[in-house]
């Protein structure tokens, strides 16, 4: 183990850690924490989908919270510019030069707020920084800060004033989740403790920066055997050849989806991925990436989710698991 | 999908190297196989005819394969066709005889030839004992099915590179001679085949072996098992036989004994005569006493001899007493071109096809049709001379019948002695032919099946006969031909009967008539002496088998009488041997059943345990391959990934299905939720669930190499649950059928095709 990683134990006890303290504001939604946090240390970007006022920001900001780390909230209304994101140049006087000034993209964790509200230009300027991890302004490159997490939220299309994510952004992002809503118990308990302090003010940093690269580093230390990769190339290749999906998954799903599940793997306490790993994660990775071809709904549409999303199980289960074989007789 | 993309190069010389030596191999295999048949043919000739259509189909494919080397499928199909053709060519110039035009086309008459040759090689089948002649039909009907089982062998392993079926032509050529009466197959032979056959699988691919070795193991058992079962195994043409049968086709002596010592009577005919007596039924003679296997001579039959009206029987003289008798004779299924009939018959109507007799030995024979279905009437006389009558007519032999009283000149001295020292007080023929008849009815000799087999002295032949009267022990062949012999010694001209012992009185009737059943196990041979005067005469040398003429019963010069029921002769312990007809009665048409005779246990043995060991052969591989696996892992040289091999194979076997599809730990979920499974259980799948993830998708340098005891015990542990958990008929299924043995054995077919 090189100095920039921690072991397993540590990465297992602190992830923990964040875990529970996230839960403390989102409740009874672990699943979704688990999946937010598995993002982040695989340096991915989220995508958190569902309707208005189930705790999609709520999550984005007790994540952000929970590390120790710049956070940058970006509210994406139609007239947003994309000078408002990555920032601009200004001339100074007193030098007589341009300078700049770095937008709210200049943060370990940028949260973009209803991301789907901004003109498709603005969102463009976002997800370009996304892939590229750096912002060109006036013909010069201002790298950003490292790890560089972007948090997305949206609503689904169908509510009023919507600009839906083209497929290539979509694409982008590592991991989609959806909230829903909480179930009776965990309501009753948000209630009760919204009484007293607002939660989220509460919450203390888990971790420092230096952690969380610590952390990242582990996680590209964990062991993909071939079999697994070949797993997971089965699993990208079935959706682009299945009939009942119009676009398949990328190259950068595959990638997405092995980088993934190293952090989940990493997670667990494990320092190698399994198959159930990908199995986990290939909903959440590929599932808003693909097309049925289903007319019914346009896609981003929550039918057309749910309709993928079975598709991938379907091919999930039907795609053979390799087993190494080399020590079999 | 490796084989397939092995095959893309279009020009592999590795690979035409290796083809052209699996072709010397099948050449090797095929020339060796064919060797075998030496057990049924006679000479060399044929083997070479079907070594040069081995080099013309093998040769000929090769040719093919290095003139065209780029063009894998063009050769796949010209290959064995061009073999096929050169094939052709041979058989034209070796039997076409000149018919054909410019040698190699056929012509009209050339077709209308082979018709001929091979319409001759259904009677030299039929009338030939084994080891036969290759005559001209033999040898084209060899050629022909030589050639097809050749062309076959080449597009199996050639065009679709299926080696391990070459086993199949190779079994066929194998499987001949022991489908054959009296054919026994060469172990030498076989084996030879067999190890160049393994050379050609293993050549390359070692994967083959385990189907080879499965295809050896029934090829072993077949050749062990189906000439049991089949009926007195006969090669005849003319129809297939559907039910039992009773057949003579190549040589009734050869079959005899089989036929006794079978333990399934089969009924072979029935008739009733108008007297009610029963009687004698004579299907051929033998009175050619040379060679190393004595057989009817294949008669002239002369077409215009219908037996519609025979002559006057031979030397029968009008002072002989004689009485006219009519029989019904109703043949049941008695595969044999002779027809059973009483002596002297004087006309034999309701034949159906063409029948003609022979007048020396007053038997009818067909060319064409078969004994089998027939139903007709005889008209014979019944020769009853008193032993007066025998006793004048002295020592005196008439002109004409030195045939009956050649010996080979090679005939063993104790034959001679032994007939003088027995008949030294005797003047006349008659005495001594009593005396010979006496000697041989009393001790020591004594009446057994299985003796001559045991002793190495079953069959015909001077030789045979002496070793016979030295061993004191054999079966009605041996008496007839001891006594038919030894009347020749003594200048008396004798010759043997092959026919039917009177057989059975039946609960029904014919017409108001006694009906008689006839069995196989009624087949028996007799002698006929010669009396001047009165002709041919039979005689009853078999202890404890069908029943002795008035004429040779009496006492006379001496002789103490024999007793018709004969009790008196033999140990009893032998008697049970003998097949008496009061003894099968009642027991007719049951199709097993329960019998002293050894061969039949031995028979049944064997039967049962080339099942048993053809059952077992499942179970046994995947065994052996269970426990090869468990102390591999108990040894360290392999880990969590072979245990889990074993308990994923082990749950195929037993049909619960765990998919190529589940994770482990969805598998071992899957089995974890399996009615019966203990606490316990579920723990040991965990642990073994755990090291198989480590030991399949882990890092390489971070896996134990150590031994792992608790692994071992913990994957007894999941295999015994495994066992407990499913039903009686899936363990019975995995234990005789496995399911992973056989998608195994399915998978590697697969691979090769």
């Amino acid at each position: 183990m090189s100095e920039a990683e921690i072991n397993l134990g540590e990465f297992r006890r602190l992830s923990q850690d964040i875990l529970d303290s996230v839960e403390r504001v989102i409740v009874g939604k672990r699943e979704a924490v688990e999946l937010a946090m598995t993002t982040v240390f695989a340096e991915g970007h989220l995508l958190i989908e569902d309707v208005p006022g189930v705790g999609k920001t709520m999550l984005a900001r007790a994540l952000a919270r929970s590390i120790d780390c710049t956070v940058n909230r970006i509210q994406f209304t139609p007239d947003l510019l994309p000078s408002d994101i990555t920032g601009v140049s200004v001339f100074n006087q007193a030098e007589r030069d341009f300078k700049f000034k770095p937008g709210p993209v200049f943060a370990n964790i940028v949260i973009g707020d209803e991301i789907n509200r901004a003109s498709p230009k603005t969102q463009a300027a976002l997800l370009e920084s996304m892939e590229e991890g750096q912002v060109s302004v006036d013909g010069k490159t201002y790298p950003l800060a490292k790890p560089f997490t972007v948090v997305a939220t949206q609503n689904p299309i169908e509510m009023e004033g919507t600009y839906p994510l083209p497929e290539a952004q979509r694409d982008r992002f590592m991991i989609r989740i959806s909230m829903g809503y909480p179930d009776d118990v965990a309501e009753l308990a948000m209630i009760s403790n919204r009484e007293l302090t607002s939660p989220l003010e509460n919450l203390k940093p888990i971790i420092t920066i230096e952690q969380l690269a610590k952390m990242i580093e582990t996680v590209r230390s964990i062991h993909v055997s071939s079999d697994v990769e070949k797993y997971a190339v089965t699993i990208c290749q079935a959706t682009r050849h299945d009939r009942e999906l119009r676009l398949g998954a990328s190259p950068r799903a595959t990638l997405h989806l092995v980088k993934a599940a190293k952090a989940k793997a990493a997670l667990a306490g494990r320092d190698f991925v399994l198959p159930d790993d990908i199995d986990a994660l290939a909903i959440p990775v590929l599932a808003h990436r693909l097309i049925s071809t289903t007319r019914r709904a346009g896609a981003g549409s929550s039918f057309q989710a749910e309709t993928v999303a079975e598709i991938v199980k379907r091919i999930v289960s039907a795609a053979p698991v390799p087993l190494a074989s080399r020590e079999a007789v | 999908m490796a084989a397939t993309h092995n095959r893309q190069p279009v020009l592999d010389l590795t690979e035409s190297k290796a083809e052209n030596l699996r072709a010397v191999l099948l050449f090797v295999a095929f020339a060796v196989t064919f060797g075998g048949l030496s057990t049924i043919l006679r000479g060399y000739w044929w083997w070479v005819l079907c070594v040069v259509l081995a080099l013309a189909v093998f040769g000929g494919g090769a040719l093919i394969r290095a003139a065209f080397p780029t063009h894998r499928i063009l050769t796949r199909i010209v290959g064995p066709l061009f073999g096929a053709i050169v094939a052709a060519v041979v058989i034209m110039v070796r039997f076409s005889a000149g018919t054909a035009f410019l040698v190699v086309f056929p012509t009209n008459t050339t077709i209308e030839l082979f018709r001929k040759l091979i319409r001759d090689a259904g009677y030299s089948i039929t009338w030939q004992a084994v080891p036969a002649d290759a005559d001209e039909g033999i040898s084209l009907l060899l050629a022909l099915g030589a050639a097809a089982l050749l062309i076959l062998a080449e597009i199996l392993v050639f065009s679709l590179g299926l080696p391990a079926l070459a086993g199949i032509p190779l079994a066929a050529v194998f499987l001949v001679p022991s489908a054959t009466p009296d054919g026994r197959t060469d172990g030498w032979f076989f084996a030879a085949g067999a190890i160049t056959f393994l050379a050609l699988l293993f050549h390359g691919r070692v994967r083959q072996l385990i189907p080879a070795a499965w295809l050896a193991a029934i090829a072993v058992v077949c050749a062990l098992v189906i000439p049991t079962f089949l009926p007195s195994t006969q090669v005849t043409t003319a129809t297939s036989s559907i039910g039992p049968s009773v057949a003579t086709g190549v040589n009734p002596m050869i079959n005899l004994g089989d036929d006794l010592r079978s333990s399934q009577p089969k009924t072979a005919l029935t008739y009733s005569t108008v007297s009610g007596d029963p009687e004698y039924l004579r299907l051929t003679e033998i009175s050619d006493f040379n060679g190393r296997q004595w057989g009817p001579e294949r008669p002239d039959l002369q077409p215009n001899r219908r037996p519609v009206e025979f002559p006057k029987a031979p030397g029968l003289d009008v002072g002989i007493s004689t009485s006219r008798e009519v029989s019904y004779i109703h043949v049941d299924n008695l595969v044999s071109p002779w027809l059973p009939i009483p002596y002297p018959a004087t006309s034999v109507t309701g034949l159906t096809g063409q029948w003609s007799y022979i007048p020396e030995s007053f038997t009818v024979a067909s060319n064409e049709s078969l004994a089998r279905a027939q139903n007709y009437t005889v008209t014979s006389v019944v020769l009853t001379p008193t032993p007066k009558q025998l006793q004048a007519a002295g020592t005196y032999v008439p002109q004409g019948l030195t045939a009956y009283l050649e010996l080979p000149t090679d005939t063993p001295a104790i034959i001679g002695q032994t007939a003088r020292k027995v008949t030294a007080e005797d003047s006349s023929n008659y005495e001594k032919a009593l005396s010979i008849q006496q000697f041989l009815r009393s001790s020591p000799f004594v009446y057994s099946e299985s003796a001559p087999v045991s002793a190495g002295y079953d069959g015909t032949g001077v030789d045979v006969v002496a070793q016979f009267l030295e061993e004191h022990k054999g079966y009605c062949i041996h008496f007839a031909s001891a006594m038919a012999v030894m009347a020749r010694e003594l200048g008396i001209p004798s010759r043997i009967i092959v026919g039917f012992q009177p057989g059975t009185l039946q609960n029904g009737d014919d017409n108001g008539r006694k009906l008689y059943a006839v069995t196989n196990k009624d087949l028996h041979a007799w002698p006929e002496l010669y009396f001047s005067s009165i002709g041919w005469v039979r005689f009853e040398p078999t202890p404890s088998r069908g029943r002795i003429p008035d004429y040779a019963n009496q006492s006379l010069a001496g002789v103490p009488n024999v007793g018709a029921g004969n009790g008196a002769n033999g140990n009893p312990s032998t008697r049970n041997e003998g097949k008496s007809p009061q003894l099968s009665e009642g027991t007719l048409g049951t199709a097993w059943r329960i019998t002293s005779d050894p061969t039949f246990w031995i028979t049944l043995g064997a039967i049962s345990f080339g099942l048993l060991a053809l059952l077992a052969q499942p179970l046994l591989i995947r065994g052996i391959r269970r426990s090869r696996r468990m102390r591999t892992i108990k040894s360290g040289n392999a880990g969590a990934l072979l245990g889990w091999s074993e308990i994923k194979e082990t749950a195929e076997d037993l049909g619960i299905d765990i998919g190529e599809n589940l994770t482990p730990r969805e598998a071992v979920a899957h089995l974890g939720r399996r009615r019966g499974m203990t606490e316990s259980d579920r723990e040991a799948l965990d642990r073994i669930c755990k090291k198989v993830e480590r030991a399949g998708y882990g890092q390489r340098f971070k896996r134990s190499s150590k031994v792992d005891l608790e692994l071992v015990a913990d994957v007894r542990i999941v295999l015994r649950c495994l066992r407990r958990t499913s039903d009686v008929g899936n363990r019975v299924s995995s234990r005789l059928l496995p399911k992973s043995l056989v998608s195994r054995i399915v998978n590697q077919v697969r691979r090769f095709a």
